[in-house]
């Protein structure tokens, strides 16, 4: 299922839909977004449909939950040490070359290059306390 | 067997437009206030649901008791029962022709929260 690019407002807003038929123009003034994104979003599959008329009527509810479904999914996992994030790629990717310098204290940058887009790419860490006894499972 | 699911009553729905759109435009509320009203007139539409608010005095359970059950602070529902009284008062004097007229003030007032409201306010 390809993902449609939602705005912050209509992330935001449309767990407050009532559970009630919307026309097109009311509901792209209840979750802030312009009435063509509206109506792009229902060709992309939002749940709708057609009166005898020929109106389209979209369930708050049901568009609320389509907007829940299109969001991406939490990242929960946490990165290993010769993994970051690359902003050109929009991915998690590993370093090539990845270099440890000390910034002050316990603060780090992991620094190394993206082996899809050889962009340089920077990751902040902490050295590990000695005293700490918290065990962090990495995986 | 399919369940029917329960949907909120449009005019009802249209009439709270209108008062939010008097407020704004004739009552020169700042936006962020009527943003408010919304949030808290919504919860009168979400306990109306598909009944038409002229017959809401039918409606079983009392506003009061649907207001406490959502579990907010008692300030919280004191402006969600004070923002429904104004707004049924509204109703009533620029709706004369609908049957709102027929619903009294006093009366609305009165399916509102029946008679527990002088506590709270």
């Amino acid at each position: 299922m390809k993902r449609v690019l939602l705005s912050h407002s209509a992330i935001v807003k449309s767990p407050g839909l009532l559970p009630m038929l919307y026309t097109v123009r009311e509901l792209s003034e209840a979750i802030g977004v312009a009435d063509r994104t509206l109506r792009d979003w229902l060709v992309a599959g939002a749940p709708h449909f057609y009166d005898h008329k020929d109106h389209i009527w979209i369930d708050g509810r049901e568009f609320a939950e389509w907007i829940a479904g299109q969001r991406k999914p939490k990242w929960d996992r946490r990165l290993k040490d010769h993994e970051a994030y690359c902003m050109r790629c929009n991915q998690v990717v590993e370093m090539v070359n990845p270099t440890v310098q000390v910034v002050r204290g316990s603060l780090l940058v992991h620094k190394g290059k993206c082996p899809n887009c050889q962009c340089t790419i920077n990751r902040g860490g902490r050295r590990p306390n000695p005293l700490s006894t918290k065990v962090i499972n990495r995986d | 067997m399919t369940v029917k699911k329960r949907l909120i009553n449009r005019s009802n729905f249209l009439l709270v437009q209108e008062y939010l759109t008097y407020l704004l435009q004739t009552k020169n509320k700042n936006p962020k206030s009527v943003d408010r009203y919304r949030f808290w007139l919504y919860h009168l539409l979400r306990w109306a649901m598909e009944t038409p608010l002229e017959k809401a005095h039918k409606i079983e359970t009392p506003f009061l008791a649907y207001t406490k059950e959502l579990d907010l602070a008692q300030e919280s529902q004191k402006k969600i029962i004070e923002t429904a009284r104004a707004f049924l008062r509204w109703a009533k004097l620029y709706h004369e022709k609908q049957s709102f007229s027929k619903l009294g003030v006093n009366k609305a007032q009165e399916f509102l929260c029946r008679g527990k409201i002088a506590s709270m306010l």
